[in-house]
């Protein structure tokens, strides 16, 4: 049986001085994904690398703040704990899809660092993310930077993360949006291929589109924002007409032309998202209506 | 094994415990193999079923996807604990007190969903208690029978005040 060494550090400083020193090191903390990769069968020892470094009790990892302008989550804080700010607190768009991870049990453990990162989860909260601008902090023993979420994963939805770096806070801005809409189509694993989801927000307070953003996840892009359509949107008054929603749906269906693969999955996903992005402009429509 | 083993200290079903094991070793298996407690069962191993939830800080976890490492000074009840311990006296009544359970391989799993529940929330309508019931897979279907004995449990309580 391979020998495991674990480390438990308890501040972010020490933590981030260890990995320097063991970049071969698995960083775990709700390892709800990890874990499966490394189950050997039953009754058997799940078969960890060499160097494990736990970060289930780094506090600064563990902790979640709250300013008027957003909220920064810690990367190592349990999806329940997230939740339990309600629907009230958290914008509603990154409320939906949280809620709807896995089971109780699971999102007890499972963290909002691990969703980010992990390649399975890229329908999750990362379309959430991305549509409402959040950024993530990436800190090593010597610097800190901030980039956004959309562009943190590469395009094999591999972490774009520089050695010894970690993923330590999530801010997520806290805006007020006239309407928000997640949705997941299709399961995770033996439905995989057909995954799809779709985040879209949008405020417009005088009758026109201030601000509409709308993201796919699930794709060969791991979040795919195509803000020339966004930007297109702007200042269109409300309700949006057939006419100008048709020609969106055309330039994304162009858009999408490289992000699915010409197969049976690929030709659903691509008549799904469209079906979604017309579903999205129709709620506009209703909501603004309502607003009046 | 030497050079693999790492000394534990942590709570179970209310009692200090220290448990000397590779770090990597599943909780599932601390629980079944070296405390005898066979209530909690291995059921998908993927932590999809809920056979194995336990109770760790109050919370539901499965425990098939807990590794020892993660285990130090946290504090376990099992299914035997809620069965058996004064301070789950309350929460034991509106659990077990019920036919509902039919085969019986996920009832320990749902039992524990249910006790994660009530100790926040001693009178859950049916939306939270069949939340509480998503991540356990009954292949007999007892979901409505459960619910069903938890809310009449909850409405005795309101009824006659009995605890």
């Amino acid at each position: 049986m391979k020998e495991v060494r674990v480390f438990r550090p308890k501040s972010l400083g020490g933590t981030l001085r260890l990995y320097t020193r063991n970049p071969d090191s698995l960083l775990y903390a709700g390892g709800t994904e990890i874990i499966r990769r490394v189950q050997r069968g039953s009754g058997r020892v799940f078969a960890l690398p060499q160097k494990v470094i736990y970060l289930g009790n780094v506090q600064e990892l563990n902790r979640i703040s709250r300013s008027q302008r957003h909220l920064d989550i810690g990367s190592a804080l349990d999806l329940s704990r997230i939740l339990k700010l309600g629907r009230n607190v958290l914008p509603p768009v990154l409320f939906e899809p949280l809620s709807e991870i896995a089971t109780p049990a699971v999102r007890n453990l499972a963290t909002l660092g691990g969703n980010i990162c992990a390649r399975s989860c890229r329908g999750d909260s990362l379309p959430a993310l991305s549509v409402i601008d959040a950024q993530v902090e990436l800190r090593t023993a010597g610097s800190t930077r901030w980039t956004a979420v959309g562009s943190f994963l590469n395009r094999r939805g591999r972490p774009r993360l520089r050695p010894g770096e970690i993923l330590t806070r999530i801010r997520v801005p806290l805006e007020d949006w006239d309407f928000a809409l997640f949705r997941k189509v299709g399961g995770r694993q033996r439905l995989g291929r057909s995954t799809l989801s779709f985040a879209g927000v949008a405020r417009f307070p005088k009758g026109s589109i201030e601000v509409l953003h709308f993201c796919l996840g699930g794709l060969k892009t791991p979040v795919l924002r195509v803000p020339g359509l966004e930007s297109r949107l702007k200042n269109a008054s409300v309700p949006v007409s057939t006419k100008l929603i048709d020609s969106l749906l055309a330039d994304l269906d162009a858009a999408l032309g490289n992000e699915v693969e010409d197969s049976p999955e690929g030709r659903y996903r691509k008549a799904t998202a469209l079906r979604l992005l017309r579903w999205f402009m129709e709620k506009v429509n209703s909501r603004s209506l309502e607003m009046l | 094994m030497p050079g693999n083993v790492i000394k534990l200290r942590f709570t179970l079903n209310e009692k200090q415990v220290l448990l000397q094991c590779h770090p990597g070793t599943r909780l599932l298996d601390i629980l079944r193999h070296d405390f005898g407690l066979k209530g909690t069962r291995e059921g998908c191993g993927q932590g999809e079923c809920g056979a194995c939830l336990v109770l760790m800080n109050g919370l539901s976890v499965n425990s098939c996807l807990f590794p020892a490492f993660a285990l130090a000074d946290s504090e376990i009840i099992t299914i035997e604990g809620i069965l058996s311990l004064k301070s789950f006296t309350d929460i034991r009544k509106s659990i077990t007190d019920t036919q509902a359970y039919r085969c019986g391989f996920c009832s320990s799993g749902m039992q524990v969903a249910l006790a994660a529940l009530l100790l926040t929330n001693r009178e859950p309508n049916a939306g939270q208690i069949r939340r509480a019931l998503s991540g356990n897979l009954c292949a007999c279907g007892s979901y409505n029978g459960v619910v069903e004995a938890v809310l009449q449990s909850s409405s005795r309580k309101r009824r006659y005040g009995r605890r």
